[in-house]
């Protein structure tokens, strides 16, 4: 990166393009501070009162609480999965074991739109209507490649050595699975929930197949309200959500490092 | 080599069964079920006749809605997948190779986007492209438009949104094939006189193939699969996309023996564009190897 032009051209083509990104969400942001019905940009004038008729709304309110509830209980069960996959699968041998890794994949591969679907029609067939269970057994399937992914890669990287050590000096197996074992992988668990917790939050496919008339996530009412409403009050609760999505950000990187996460470095 | 095996030795066996359950119960027999439908019938009023049939196949084979609808969706992937290239190859590029402080910044820059919900982004368009948004203003206040455009509700929205979705997700993809680049080739190739396009054009771009294409075929699979976009905001177009026309027949019609077999095309075609371009990946990767190899 001597060459003054190709490093001026890369930079502008990055600037560019990061302000495509970025122009979306500033305009939500911008906006959901309007204190008109009217979606100007730049706002003329600032007031919350856009944040308030939201924070009225009991239906939202209510789906709010409903993303958050699927969300952890889809997290908890994934990391859980996760964690018994990742060590059957970096810690032994056997047969089978490349095909059993994929079938783990196959929410990754298979379109969601698929799952979705698939999951329904099996759900209506045996006649199971506890909508909650479904939707939380909907974002368990499709969560649960990521936590394998971020767990397996941090039990790779783990020195076997050090639970022989912890063997030797006379720790039982389960002392050494939890003293020595857990801390290590410790920062591919805490990535592995974050990501399935964000990614179970942020469904819409799924969770349109999968709900009832109580389990409406908030994605989905957000998307049923724009089908009749075009006004501000997207834009504040967009808002809200697009904070609590750079917090959740912020507070990965400093617990395990987003390269980490990523798998960039 | 002495494993630990405090683990007894078949004790994963056991670590295997519940998650195995959950899946084949949740994820396997559902599509084994959505399979079968896909071969029974829908008689309307009667609902699911569970005969064996390939009618709902033969249906979509020779219905030219269908067929275009599919063949919209696999052109509207390419189109989408090679802006995206465009955009996201230098932002990888920038990343991988940049050393500067502010490199976690922009990750944090990247994953900002990536992980804002679907429906935000889209509504984030709305109020850029819709009839009252801010380029439609800008047109009309510069004369160049009498009345607004509607970018909506029309492919050229389609594919921006989808552009826009995808362009994170691609440059993660991105960034680390082009990490495996070595600064050190193309320093050799600076030093042997090369001038920055030839750089760019025999050393940069044939490495980062490999990576390019992995990374086109996950967005490529992703874009052919997407649905909320084109339902959202796609008019009429957005209905001709696949995943929307087997929504239609699951909400609308009710007609799931035809939603399943259009859900079984739209699994077979992804699938097969996946094994197809892995096994092409693969024998590339070895040429990479090998000119690893070659460069120690």
């Amino acid at each position: 990166m001597k060459n003054s032009i190709g490093k001026c051209s890369l930079v502008a083509s990055n600037v560019i393009v990061y302000a495509f990104l970025f122009i979306p969400l500033v305009m939500v942001i911008g906006i959901s501070f309007s204190p008109t019905y009217q979606m100007v940009f730049p706002p003329q004038g600032l007031s919350l009162r856009w944040f308030k008729y939201i924070l009225d709304q009991k239906e939202f309110v209510d789906s709010f609480f409903v993303s958050v509830v699927v969300a952890f209980f889809a997290s908890l069960v994934a990391l859980l999965i996760g964690i018994l996959v990742s060590l059957a699968i970096v810690r032994y041998h056997f047969r089978w074991k490349t095909a059993i890794e994929n079938i783990f994949m196959m929410p990754i591969i298979l379109p969601t739109v698929v799952t979705g679907v698939a999951m329904l029609q099996f759900f209506s067939l045996v006649g199971y209507g506890d909508f909650w269970m479904r939707l939380i057994l909907g974002h368990i399937i499709v969560t649960i490649p990521y936590t394998i992914r971020s767990i397996s890669a941090s039990l790779y990287g783990v020195n076997r050595r050090l639970e022989e050590a912890s063997l030797i000096m006379g720790a039982n197996p389960l002392q050494t699975f939890k003293n020595i074992l857990l801390p290590l992988i410790k920062p591919g668990m805490i990535a592995g929930a974050l990501l399935a917790f964000i990614i179970s939050f942020d469904n819409v496919t799924v969770s349109l197949f999968l709900l009832g008339a109580k389990t409406v996530t908030l994605p989905v009412r957000i998307m049923l309200y724009l089908e009749w409403h075009i006004d501000p009050s997207v834009a504040a609760i967009s808002t809200i959500l697009i904070t609590l999505t750079v917090i959740t950000i912020l507070i990965a990187e400093r617990i395990v490092g987003l390269a980490n996460i990523m798998r960039l470095e | 080599m002495g494993l630990p095996t405090y683990f007894k030795k078949r004790i994963y066996l056991f670590f295997l069964v519940p998650p195995l359950l959950v899946l084949t119960v949740f994820l396997l027999v559902p599509l084994a079920i959505l399979l079968r439908y896909s071969f029974s019938t829908h008689i309307p009023g009667q609902g699911l006749q569970m005969v064996f049939t390939l009618s709902n196949y033969l249906r979509f084979v020779t219905d030219k809605y269908y067929l275009n609808g599919l063949l919209i969706t696999l052109g509207t992937g390419l189109l989408v997948v090679i802006v995206t290239l465009v955009f996201a190859y230098p932002v990888a590029y920038l990343y991988a190779k940049a050393r500067f402080r502010y490199r976690g910044l922009l990750l944090i820059m990247l994953l900002s986007p990536f992980y804002t919900n679907v429906i935000i982004k889209i509504y984030g368009w709305m109020v850029i492209l819709g009839r009252q948004g801010v380029v439609n203003k800008m047109l009309i206040n510069f004369n160049l438009l009498d009345r607004p455009f509607e970018f909506l509700y029309s492919y050229i929205g389609v594919i921006i949104i989808m552009v826009y979705v995808h362009v994170p997700m691609m440059t993660l993809l991105l960034i680390g094939p082009i990490q495996n680049i070595r600064d050190s080739w193309i320093e050799s190739a600076r030093i042997c006189g090369s001038r920055n396009l030839d750089v760019i054009k025999n050393i940069i771009l044939p490495l980062s193939i490999p990576g390019i294409l992995s990374g086109a075929i996950i967005v490529y699979t992703a874009v052919i699969a997407a649905f909320i976009i084109p339902l959202l905001v796609g008019g009429d177009w957005g209905k001709r996309f696949i995943s929307v026309m087997m929504y239609t027949h699951i909400n609308v019609t009710q007609n799931w023996a035809f939603a399943s077999a259009i859900a079984v095309i739209l699994i077979i075609t992804s699938l097969s564009i996946i094994i197809f371009f892995s096994r092409w990946i693969k024998s590339m990767k070895v040429g990479v190897l090998v000119s690893e190899k070659f460069n120690r």
